[in-house]
């Protein structure tokens, strides 16, 4: 495809494409084994039903998990109830399920995910960099919005805050939590007409946040030896202090978000004039 | 299965500088540049350490959850050879940012090439399929950005075009990633590895078109390489030599640990389950992307365009090698990559000295070169006869392989013997006749006057191109050993990372 191929060319080629992708994926689904073809006995996310990673990996390095004629597991698993407000020192501890997937089981692909943010971040300041603000008159705010977002403005910074640190406990976390405080600072941008975020802040919150996640990965390393692994007791489920490294990291993140949607919003909603210098 | 968790930090220590860059920033913007460069030349160490003192293979596990459970991060000769590779060229190539990054938003610009270099690593040293994918975002992400960066309207084109097709790539990628999961239930390469037969071939088959077209458009294979020639030529020197030098070999990399290890199945050459043998298929491709990448290298003027379809050329060349699936064959192709690796980044960083001092970017500029910079026309002679395969010099000994491999898969394959053979006639008359434009004619320009802080990273790769092509055995060893792994899926990869996972 060169710049000067007729448009419908384009337009039927990337047709094309697209059906034949979606025939693709539908026809796949058909393809699907059903249930009752899919022998699970020699497939290690057997062990899951153990719903215990130390005992499953117990299980897989005696050697004799994929034997033939090994009993289906569930009868050999005492059944031990978990109580809420109860059951202490369990595995991971988070009485949000998606959470310990999110960030103890897995928690090397958020900290992957939060430098994706990151840079997404950086790369948008970059590209703005040099380019000198723009003074266009812009519909005033009327004196509603310019009250109205500034009060709103310190109950969406504490929701948000409540939203990270109760991470493990409910639905929600560091990335939503964060991104609901980029939202009141996006109703500040659109109250007050010459609002000008505090860069230096920003900045801090954003180097410091992302720097205490690595260095809670990095004591993991030196104390239990494993990157990212978690070094603090897990407590009582359902406890606000349980779950042992969730509540910080998710403090993390969610200062780190909040910082870093903050400040792509910034760069991107003020007017510019081109310049490199 | 032997386990080194400290090998954690070439990852860990990367991303906590990165973080902290903007704070280094506030002192001072060129105090960045510096930071970027000891970060990188620390992982150069580790990864060199590692290599040297054979602490592989080796597994490292994430959040103390042994695999299959958790995430894992894991090192074999590839992985190792790999790292080692990304992180000396990141290290000289952040040499020369110090010189050439003096405009413009120079802190942003340490935590994107800090993090590019890094997010590359991640994608050869990771052991979970997921994984995989957030590194190549990240590596993606900070490319685009890179690729962005400059005072020159081109390079925001180039950076555009990337981001779409790229975006498009890794959509498919993680598309057939999630196929895959709903048949095995599980993300970690090793398993999905050792278990793949017991997937739906149709499926399996969709889901390998999807995963293999993503990661072909990182590997600069030919229907989804559109994006190369401007992005290379947009961006500046410095970042082109970043995105062949250290971009490239992951991309490579990751679709041949997809194609091999995930779908492979063992024998005397690697062909893939599924109803399609994707290793067939690569080489289809990649033979196209050879053809079509010399032919277009040679109708250019521009020599930064010219080395940009050169480049895709040569990748092309990496994955016709890696996919005849023998061991004779993935050790030609991995002592190619090595070999592109070097001589490009050298001959984008030669580019980027010779176009800050006034040189143009056509190829009359090059005229009489040798009166006016003797040491940059010399490397430059150096790179560009690596390239064509001049015995002597380090492209000559893969080159060999590559057709000696062919040789004893015989067949059809035979094919590629007169594929390298029409490469390196149409890389010799590019090349040499930029070669005999500098050292033939006179020029009435003066002498140029060449700064040193440049020649440091120039100097280094020139050198070391000749004392691979003098002593193969420098790569050689590793690059066998590299070979062994990619052509023994289970006992190369799998049962090294869960030694009691059953084939069957």
């Amino acid at each position: 495809m060169r710049n000067d191929t007729p448009i419908l060319v384009k337009k039927i080629t990337a047709l094309s494409l697209i059906t034949i992708l979606m025939v693709g994926f539908f026809w796949a689904f058909t393809e699907m084994p059903k249930g009752s073809s899919v022998n699970v006995n020699n497939r290690v996310s057997r062990l899951y039903i153990l719903k215990n990673v130390k005992a499953a990996t117990k299980s897989l390095n005696s050697g004799n998990f994929f034997a033939k004629g090994m009993k289906p597991l569930r009868s050999d698993v005492p059944y031990s109830p978990i109580t809420f407000g109860k059951s202490a020192n369990l595995e991971d501890g988070a009485a949000n399920v998606v959470t310990s997937i999110v960030v103890d089981y897995r928690g090397f692909d958020t900290l992957g995910e939060v430098t994706v943010l990151f840079l997404a971040a950086t790369g948008v300041a970059m590209l703005f960099f040099g380019k000198r603000k723009k003074n266009i008159i812009k519909a005033q705010a009327s004196l509603i919005m310019s009250v109205g977002t500034r009060i709103a403005y310190a109950v969406i910074l504490l929701f948000g805050i409540y939203i990270f640190v109760h991470g493990h406990l409910t639905p929600g976390g560091g990335f939503p939590g964060g991104a609901v405080i980029a939202s009141g600072v996006l109703g500040l941008f659109l109250g007050n007409d010459h609002y000008e975020s505090n860069h230096l802040g920003l900045k801090l919150f954003e180097s410091l946040s992302g720097m205490a996640f690595v260095i809670i990965g990095l004591t993991g390393l030196f104390s239990v030896n494993s990157f990212l692994a978690n070094f603090l007791p897990t407590g009582v489920i359902g406890d606000l202090y349980s779950a042992g490294f969730i509540a910080l990291i998710y403090i993390a993140i969610g200062m780190k978000v909040g910082a870093e949607l903050s400040a792509v919003v910034d760069s991107m909603i003020v007017d510019t004039e081109e310049e490199w210098s | 299965m032997s386990i080194f968790n400290n090998a954690a930090l070439l990852i860990g220590v990367p991303l906590l500088f990165a973080f902290s860059i903007p704070l280094f920033g506030l002192i001072s913007k060129q105090l960045t540049k510096w930071v970027t460069l000891l970060t990188i030349s620390f992982n150069a160490t580790f990864s060199l350490y590692i290599l040297l003192a054979h602490k592989y293979p080796s597994i490292v596990v994430m959040g103390n959850w042994l695999p299959p459970f958790g995430e894992n991060l894991y090192i074999g000769p590839v992985a190792a050879l790999l790292v080692s590779l990304i992180s000396v060229m990141g290290l000289l190539i952040a040499i020369y940012n110090l010189w050439s990054i003096k405009k413009g938003d120079v802190t942003r610009f340490s935590v994107l090439f800090l993090m590019f270099t890094a997010g590359a690593s991640g994608m050869v040293l990771t052991g979970d399929i997921f994984n995989l994918f957030i590194f190549m975002e990240i590596t993606g992400i900070s490319s685009f950005a890179l690729a962005a960066y400059g005072p020159e309207k081109r390079a925001l084109g180039g950076a555009f075009k990337f981001l779409v097709v790229s975006s498009i790539g890794s959509t498919l990628y993680l598309l057939g990633v999630t196929l895959i999961y709903t048949q095995l239930g599980t993300l970690n390469i090793a398993e999905i590895a050792a278990r793949i037969n017991q997937t739906t071939p149709g499926l399996l088959t969709f889901a390998g078109v999807l995963i293999v077209s993503g990661l072909a458009v990182e590997a600069e294979l030919f229907p989804f390489n559109g994006w190369v020639p401007d992005t290379y030529t947009g961006a500046i020197n410095g970042v082109s030599a970043a995105l062949s030098g250290i971009g490239a070999v992951s991309g490579v990399y990751a679709l041949f640990r997809i194609a091999m290890t995930v779908f492979g199945k063992d024998g005397t050459y690697v062909s893939s389950y599924g109803n399609l043998n994707f290793m067939a298929v690569i080489a289809v491709l990649a033979t196209a992307t050879v053809v079509i990448g010399e032919l277009s290298a040679l109708t250019q003027k521009n020599v930064k365009k010219m080395l940009a379809y050169s480049s895709m050329a040569q990748m092309g060349l990496v994955a016709v090698g890696l996919s005849i699936g023998n061991e004779l064959g993935v050790y030609g192709g991995i002592f190619q990559l090595v070999n592109h690796s070097i001589a490009k980044t050298m001959m984008f960083l030669i580019l980027g000295v010779l176009v800050a001092s006034g040189v143009g970017e056509n190829i009359d500029d090059f005229r009489g070169l040798w009166k006016r910079s003797p040491f940059l026309s010399l490397a430059f002679s150096v790179g560009a006869f690596s390239m064509l395969g001049f015995p002597l010099f380090g492209g000559f000994w893969s080159k060999f392989a590559i057709v000696g491999a062919s040789i004893q898969r015989g067949g059809w394959y035979d094919f590629i013997i007169g594929l390298v053979l029409f490469a390196s006639i149409v890389e010799a008359f590019y090349y040499l006749r930029i070669v005999g434009y500098m050292f033939s004619s006179d020029s009435k320009f003066p002498k140029l006057k060449t700064p040193w802080t440049p020649t440091i990273p120039i100097f280094i790769l020139a050198v070391s191109i000749i004392a691979i092509g003098v002593f193969p055995q420098i790569v050689g060893t590793f690059s066998a050993q590299a070979a062994s792994e990619f052509t023994h899926k289970m006992s190369g990869y799998v049962l090294n990372v869960i030694p009691t996972i059953a084939a069957h």
